[in-house]
């Protein structure tokens, strides 16, 4: 029981979606002036209740208080007017228009006009009084992620709503702009006696921004906590329910010194790394070697004199700051680019860059940073995708082999876990856990020498990271050759043996796995020589 | 990515949504706004057809009648549908690869031009010279398509806009070799006022026409069957066809595992402007034998809005285009009944709303709320 009065609440919500419980009689409250979290995997029900908040969904029974009043609510635009308000984990706002036009937008108007006057003075003065600086008259397209996310919140500020519901709002900021985001937060919710939830899969957030967390499995309230008392372990377990490996578990909170935990904490101890599969493999013979590799993409970034080789049974661990050359790096790898001058070697043997499959047929195989980007075809069946890089295998005289491929694709269904309807379903409707499952079951059956895998565990969900995690260890225990490319450094220092720091295209600063040094790489990073 | 690269990414994933071939999620209730659909559409037309004083009734048997009942008139429709199952064909092919080559009409033009040349200008038996005159067809629809390739190759002009302009040239390059006499004008005696036209095509060099069941058809219905069946099927399960689809679906995927705008893209444009091409071989050599300026009588038009009523689906198009075909020859009845024949055009351009609405109805009905109680409790995955 708390003091101060709950803003919303939720009595014994349950929703189903024919025999699937998504909400089973869920109770949870918001008090006036807090921030409580909501903790959950995806498909652990956190959506649904929130979309039953909003009024997208109606709940099949239970009740919604709304500041102590039972209230049906019916459409987002009835939440709204009880003041309800939710900032999207993908922007709702329109590129072609200006800061003020998007604030604006959706606004009941007198007679049919807008003000912008009245509009962008009421821009200036929210800006200031809670710090967002925004020019009202920038086009969103300019605009930088964290910015964006500004004028979204500004946008659900200017209607004074009681309650705020984060949808995970952070994924596409950087740390220093989730801390700045989170200080507003707290301000408006604090000093103005709101209230906010805050939806994450971020342990990390939450612990930083909460008072209360709620968690949420598979549809149940599974657990409850004071913020002040629970530890990052201990939720992890209750949101997954079981124990995480140590090492997923680092990649999930990602390392955040700034948002109050210490990173230091996340590193595996000397006990943990000694523990780890012995590799007596010799890594001075390396499987892939960049030669003194320069080239840049039509978007500016370069690698400048790259140099670079992994070993088998490796893994490379590289990380940098966004923007320093990693994705020219994965881009020539993938077949995308070609390089301007310097030489790379698979297997002692030169190979020739920029020319379309050549990567994949040599035995390197990328999980990309955006699958949709360049990872699969969305419009094409999962069996389909599946088989993108063994078509002459399953092939003859020119024609796909129905049994060969069925076969072929229900083994890598049924290894990798993929949950999908059928083989024959469109790529495009699995969700994006079992999108990443299907791209790398397709890399890696294709038994390749090399495996890059870009930036895996963004955005996933802490079971989807430690599949990730468990593929990357199996690979390198199977003698493949791992690029591990990431800015989750400690992803990096989990998963590496020897890690590279990359600044403007070099290779700034190397470290082999005894060596890790937290401040040594957050120098390199910053461009410092060591 | 470069910005143009992008921008035409974005269209494709706009067209493709509209042509929703891609949404599986709720297969039953598609179908069903397909059909809903297509028969508003019907009935829309019909309610025009009573507004401009006419009786839908009598205008629905009249195109029946005209298209399928009167002697010969069945053999007549199927004749007129070779050519725009052909050309459906091709459209599907350059679609799947995810360029829009909308240049059909054009493309028609040219590949009857080719066709008459070899027809007139080849000595030899008469099947041989046929056989060679439509494959010339082909490669002339090619070549037209293939300028269009050649620009997007070198400089990444936009298919569907270079396709298109090249449209409104071909049917003045026909005008050309049919109004010059050292070229293909008719300069027999039967010809004395010199029409822009070429000499007719020789009776033994035609395509080889055969009774069934009353209906006379030429051997390049049999031929067209047979291709759009055979390419339908390579679509779907080859090699090559699944690169194709590959290309349209993404194509930094596709450059990833190999698939280039330069094979695989370019193949497909040929192919599709060598399907309208040899559509035009046909028309010369099956039905018109003899080439004027305007050969391609919108066939290249009616053959590529058909492949979109066909939803992109070959095995459709084998449908769609035979109902277009009707629609043509059912046409020329409609005089007896007061309306006007053109309203065959709205009819047409009514089928091709109604089979692109379904995709966007679909986006209306599960954004709307009660929408999302129905449905997106059954699109699966989307739960968190």
């Amino acid at each position: 029981m708390t003091d101060s009065p709950n803003v919303l609440e939720l009595v014994s919500v349950t929703k189903k979606f024919g025999s699937l419980v998504a909400c089973d009689a869920v109770e949870f409250a918001v008090p006036e002036g807090e921030i409580v979290g909501l903790l959950g995997q995806n498909g652990a029900g956190k959506s649904t209740l929130m979309n039953i908040v909003m009024g997208l969904y109606q709940p099949d029974s239970g009740k919604i208080l709304v500041q102590g009043k039972e209230e049906k609510i019916r459409s987002p635009k009835h939440a709204a007017e009880l003041g309800v308000a939710m900032v999207h984990q993908h922007f709702s706002v329109i590129d072609a228009l200006t800061v003020w036009e998007s604030v604006c937008l959706g606004d009941k108007l007198v007679r049919k006009r807008y003000d912008p006057k009245a509009v962008i003075e009421e821009v200036f003065s929210l800006a200031e009084k809670y710090g967002l600086e925004v020019n009202p008259h920038s086009r969103i397209s300019e605009l930088t992620p964290g910015q964006r996310q500004r004028v979204e919140i500004l946008k659900c500020l200017r209607r004074d709503p009681r309650v705020l519901i984060l949808d995970e709002p952070t994924s596409v900021l950087t740390d220093e702009e989730s801390i700045k985001f989170f200080d507003v937060v707290q301000r408006v919710v604090e000093d103005e006696g709101r209230a906010a939830v805050l939806i994450s899969h971020k342990l990390d957030e939450i612990l930083y921004a909460t008072k209360k967390v709620v968690i949420m499995r598979d549809g149940l309230v599974i657990e409850r906590f004071e913020t002040e008392k629970a530890e990052a372990g201990l939720l992890a377990e209750a949101m997954v329910g079981r124990k995480v490996s140590l090492r997923s578990r680092g990649s999930a909170f990602g390392v955040k010194d700034n948002l109050g935990n210490s990173t230091v904490e996340k590193l595996p101890d000397a006990h943990e790394i000694q523990k780890m599969p012995e590799r007596t493999k010799d890594y001075s013979q390396p499987i892939l070697r960049i030669e003194n590799v320069s080239c840049t993409d039509n978007t500016g970034r370069q690698l400048n004199s790259f140099d670079l080789d992994v070993s088998a049974g490796e893994v490379l661990g590289i990380t940098g700051a966004e923007g320093n050359g990693q994705s020219v790096l994965a881009d020539i790898l993938s077949s995308l680019l070609k390089i301007d001058s310097g030489k790379i070697y698979l297997d002692e043997k030169l190979v020739s860059t920029g020319i379309p499959g050549l990567m994949s047929e040599s035995g390197i195989a990328v999980i990309p940073e955006d699958r949709h980007e360049s990872g699969c075809a969305l419009d094409l069946t999962v069996a389909e995708n599946l088989i993108l890089n063994r078509l002459d295998k399953l092939s003859s005289w020119g024609i796909i082999s129905k049994e060969k491929r069925n076969s072929y694709v229900s083994g890598l269904i049924k290894k990798y876990d993929v949950k999908a309807f059928s083989a024959g379903q469109l790529f495009k409707n699995l969700s994006g856990g079992n999108q990443q499952k299907c791209v790398v079951a397709r890399e890696l059956a294709a038994e390749p020498k090399v495996l890059v895998a870009v930036q895996p565990t963004r955005g996933l969900d802490v079971g989807a990271i430690e599949f990730m995690v468990e593929q990357i260890k199996l690979a390198a225990t199977s003698g493949l050759a791992v690029l591990l490319i990431s800015t989750e450094i400690g992803e990096v220092l989990e998963l590496s043996d020897r890690l590279v720091v990359m600044h403007r295209g070099h290779n700034q600063l190397e470290l082999s796995r005894n060596d890790f040094d937290i401040e040594s790489i957050g120098m390199a990073m910053a461009g410092e020589s060591i | 990515m470069s910005t143009l690269a992008e921008n035409s990414n974005r269209r494709n994933d706009t067209i493709s949504k509209l042509f929703g071939f891609f949404d599986d999620s709720n297969k039953l209730l598609f179908s069903v706004l397909l059909i809903a659909c297509l028969a508003g559409g019907l009935f829309i037309s019909g309610l025009l057809v009573a507004a401009v004083g006419g009786s839908p009734t009598k205008v629905l048997s009249s195109l029946i009648e005209g298209s399928f009942q009167t002697p010969g008139a069945f053999g007549r429709t199927l004749i007129e549908a070779v050519p725009l199952l052909l050309v459906s064909v091709g459209v599907i092919v350059s679609f799947k690869a995810g360029h829009y080559n909308i240049g059909t009409e054009g493309q028609v033009a040219i590949g009857a031009l080719f066709a008459t040349v070899v027809a007139l200008q080849t000595p030899g038996p008469g099947w041989l010279v046929a056989t060679l005159a439509v494959v010339a067809g082909f490669a002339g629809g090619a070549f037209w398509s293939g300028i269009a390739v050649a620009a997007y190759l070198w400089r990444r002009v936009d298919v569907m806009i270079s396709t298109l302009l090249l449209t409104f040239i071909a049917p003045n390059v026909v005008l050309f070799a049919v109004s010059k006499d050292y070229l293909l004008l008719d300069t027999t005696d039967s010809n004395t006022r010199l029409a822009s036209q070429s000499e007719r095509i020789p009776s033994e060099k035609r395509l080889m026409e055969f009774e069934v069941f009353g209906q006379e058809i030429h051997l390049g219905f049999v031929a067209a069957i047979i291709i759009s069946l055979l390419v339908t099927a390579l679509l779907g399960k080859s090699v090559w066809g699944l690169r194709v689809r590959l290309l349209g679906s993404n194509f930094l995927t596709a450059k990833r595992y190999g698939v280039t705008q330069h094979r695989e893209g370019a193949t497909a444009l040929l192919i599709s402007g060598g399907f309208s091409g040899l559509a035009g071989g046909m028309i010369v050599m099956g039905s018109a034998f003899r080439l004027q300026n305007h050969i391609a009588n919108d066939f290249g038009w009616d053959g590529l809005l058909s492949a979109i009523v066909a939803r992109l689906s070959g095995y459709l198009a084998l449908i769609s285009s035979v109902f277009f075909a009707a629609l043509r020859t059912g046409s020329s009845f409609l005089a007896a009944t007061g309306v006007s024949r053109t309203i065959t055009s709205v009819i047409q351009g009514l089928m091709v709303i109604a089979a692109l609405m379904p995709a966007a109805l679909l986006v209306v009905i599960y954004r709307s709320d009660s929408g999302k109680r129905i449905f997106k409790s059954g699109k699966k995955g989307e739960l968190e």
